[in-house]
């Protein structure tokens, strides 16, 4: 069923799209580049900026003010399971869209890298829909997906074109990520499998866990956690975060960019979509911790940039530092504090991107 | 303890501005003086005078600032008060307008500084008389070392030539008036300074535009003093704070000019109390040095543990590993040690089903 808000039908799948076009750009790219080198940017641009124009379309059609998820595309996958491609925005997810739409296209037409550009541009669109599948994504089973695609090309980004300990650095990163990662999955299985006793059947759809299933305190808790240590890495929070200037110092400037541009707002947004929505009094019952970890990280991520010399590693500490805030701002839990947070993530992204497209 | 912050600070940067001899710097700290005033303002509850002073003082430092660069730019990029002097004659509109400035900030009236600084006191002394004595001290170094600048710069002896042969390349300096561009803005500026006042005249309320104008944010929070002794007397005050303003000027202007005392310039207020050295050397000193370690706890302790547990990782899967040694002699040995203790399992629960809890 493909509908846009208001009962208005709109017969384009906008945000399957915006998944999928990057996708086939990345097909096409590592197809045609070996024969067609000089097409090879040419293509990776189009595929990008179309998708940039598209989440832009959706800027402009998204109706403010409006509670729930818009443009809601939705087909039955794995149906013994209860898996579907859902995919819906809302406010939140909205403005990291258009910040991915628009950061992917500056980073490929911006930056050159300095050999094998094909698969360079085919990592680098396979990245770019695997982060837009994982704003979008409201089943908890393609949000995984989603989110584990993204480590990948970001391995090889780091490992192929990054500077000298990139191996290093995008193990170190590929690795911490996913054993967060593990423990989401766990507590992802364990979300349906108790979701399944209220709703009677076994769905991973994020929607309907969220607003049928009630959990027992406890366990709403250690659920809450798993998916915490996931977006705790990822974010990155202290004293999760080491990986980060590593990662980022090694990576290829193009890859810095969305690494700190797009990657980080993962985590945020995971902590926001997962952990709040579906456990919020888990969230509440969290908050002490999660803000103690945001404020050190704020202060300390300020304190280690101060006396770095490498450039980019200050940069990846102020990071650190930035990201503090972010989480800081969702768990406060009001109106204010998570639109200033949502805000921080778009202007984070935007401006420690500019910071290390210095180096192109 | 806003006002008590804002206080300290006037007074701070008075006496400091009195020992500058580079003819920005004065005005700098003579800045921070003046803000220092406005936050005493604040914190007194009158929040209509400290943004009437911060309006007026727009005026007059603005006009001050620019003065000086005329003055700079006259000559030939001198900064040093000390090597300046008679620059009236040869600099009349500069001269003019900085006396202008001059008058103003040192709280004269009918010049738009002597308004906003009586409007402030005013509100000092219903709040908290100790302030009040440390606004007026203040108010008495502002006038004296404006005076002192003025002096320095436009009255007395041209010095611009005394070390000329110490000046290097620059030689004999003839200093000059600037150009137009620079002078306009120094005109406009001075009228500004002379009629700004007239936005919050303390004579009657239908005066006070920048007080109606004000209303809607600030009126609730606004000190009430319609009913204290100062309100009941302020007319009494503003003769006070024009007293204190004219002795600051006639102090200065025996100690520079007629040198009935001896200038009284310790090191101590030329360095600004070391102040600024002490944050420096703390900053730089143990500051940069914990800084360092911090970054140095993250770089190898925490990401240390990090590093570790992936050796630790290793470490044991290198150990495991060695199972898998391929030797298939070894895999027959443990097939056969696992299929007796599979045997061993189910004879011991069939003769010990009575007594032990294998079961």
């Amino acid at each position: 069923m493909i509908a846009a808000a208001s009962g208005e039908v709109l017969n384009f799948p906008i945000l399957s799209a915006l998944v999928i076009l990057p996708l086939i750009g990345s097909i096409v790219v590592a197809l045609l580049g070996k024969s067609r080198p000089e097409w090879i940017k040419l293509g990776a641009l189009t595929s990008s900026v179309t998708t940039g124009a598209l989440s832009l379309w959706l800027l402009g059609a998204f109706k403010s003010g409006e509670a729930g998820f818009q443009f809601v595309s939705q087909h039955l996958w794995i149906s013994q399971w209860g898996i579907s491609w859902h995919l819906g925005v809302d406010g939140i997810s909205l403005f990291l869209v258009v910040l991915t739409g628009i950061l992917f296209p500056l980073v490929i037409v911006g930056i050159d890298p300095h050999h094998n550009e094909t698969s360079y541009f085919a990592w680098m669109l396979l990245l770019q829909a695997g982060v837009m599948g994982s704003f979008l994504a409201l089943d908890l089973f393609l949000f995984f997906v989603m989110f584990e695609i993204v480590l990948v090309p970001m391995y090889f980004l780091i490992g192929g074109w990054g500077y000298d300990q990139r191996v290093y650095a995008a193990t170190k990163f590929f690795l911490y990520t996913m054993a967060g990662s593990a423990f989401m999955l766990v507590g992802i299985i364990a979300t349906v499998s108790l979701a399944q006793r209220d709703l009677g059947v076994v769905t991973f759809d994020l929607v309907r866990i969220a607003e049928g299933a009630s959990f027992s305190t406890n366990a709403a808790r250690w659920l809450f956690v798993s998916f915490a240590i996931a977006f705790a890495v990822k974010v990155p929070l202290f004293p999760f975060h080491t990986w980060l200037p590593d990662a980022h110092t090694q990576a290829p400037t193009g890859g810095s960019v969305i690494l700190a541009g797009v990657l980080l707002k993962m985590g945020t947004y995971g902590f926001l979509r997962f952990g709040v929505y579906l456990f919020p009094q888990a969230a509440m019952w969290a908050r002490p911790v999660l803000f103690t970890l945001a404020v050190i990280g704020i202060i300390y991520g300020a304190i280690a940039a101060t006396m770095q010399r490498d450039l980019k590693r200050l940069v990846a500490y102020s990071s650190v530092a930035h990201l503090g805030f972010i989480v800081l701002g969702t768990f406060a839990l009001t109106s204010q504090a998570v639109t200033g947070a949502a805000i921080q993530m778009v202007s984070h992204g935007v401006s420690t991107g500019a910071l290390f497209c210095w180096w192109a | 303890m806003i006002a008590v912050v804002g206080a300290a600070t006037a007074l701070y940067a008075a006496t400091v501005a009195v020992a500058q001899n580079d003819i920005k710097k004065v005005l700098a700290y003579s800045t921070v003086s003046q803000l220092g005033f406005m936050f005493l303002a604040i914190g007194s509850g009158a929040y209509v005078a400290a943004i009437f002073h911060m309006i007026t003082h727009a005026f007059f430092k603005a006009l001050l600032f620019l003065g000086s660069g005329s003055v700079i730019h006259g000559m030939h990029h001198e900064q040093d008060m000390r090597r300046m002097g008679a620059l009236r004659k040869v600099m009349p509109i500069t001269g003019f307008t900085f006396i202008i400035g001059w008058l103003a900030i040192a709280g004269v009236p009918p010049f738009a500084g002597f308004w906003s600084k009586d409007e402030i006191l005013l509100y000092v002394y219903a709040n908290n008389r100790g302030l009040y004595v440390v606004g007026l001290v203040t108010a008495l170094l502002t006038a004296y070392y404006m005076t002192r600048q003025v002096i320095m710069v436009f009255y007395g002896k041209a010095r611009w030539n005394d070390n000329s042969a110490e000046h290097g390349a620059h030689g004999e300096i003839t200093p000059h008036e600037s150009p137009r561009v620079m002078l306009i803005p120094l005109i406009v500026l001075a009228v500004l300074s002379i009629l700004g006042g007239a936005m919050q005249l303390p004579f009657s309320k239908d005066l006070h535009f920048l007080e109606h104008w004000l209303a809607p944010v600030v009126e609730e929070s606004e000190a009430y003093i319609g009913k204290s002794w100062a309100y009941q007397n302020k007319y009494l005050l503003l003769l006070v704070a024009i007293v204190v303003a004219v002795s600051g000027i006639l102090i200065s202007i025996s100690v520079y000019s007629k040198s009935k005392f001896k200038v009284i310039e310790p090191k101590i207020l030329e360095q600004a109390w070391n102040y600024d050295r002490a944050v420096s050397r703390v900053v730089g000193g143990p500051g940069a040095a914990t800084f360092n370690l911090i970054a140095w706890i993250d770089a190898n302790i925490v990401d240390g543990i990090v590093n570790g547990v992936g050796e630790l990782i290793r470490s044991i899967a290198g150990s495991v590993r060695r199972v898998q040694s391929g030797f298939v002699r070894t895999y027959a040995l443990l097939i056969s040690f696992g299929a007796v203790a599979i045997l061993a399992w189910f004879l011991l629960r069939e003769f010990c089903c009575d007594r032990c809890s294998l079961r």
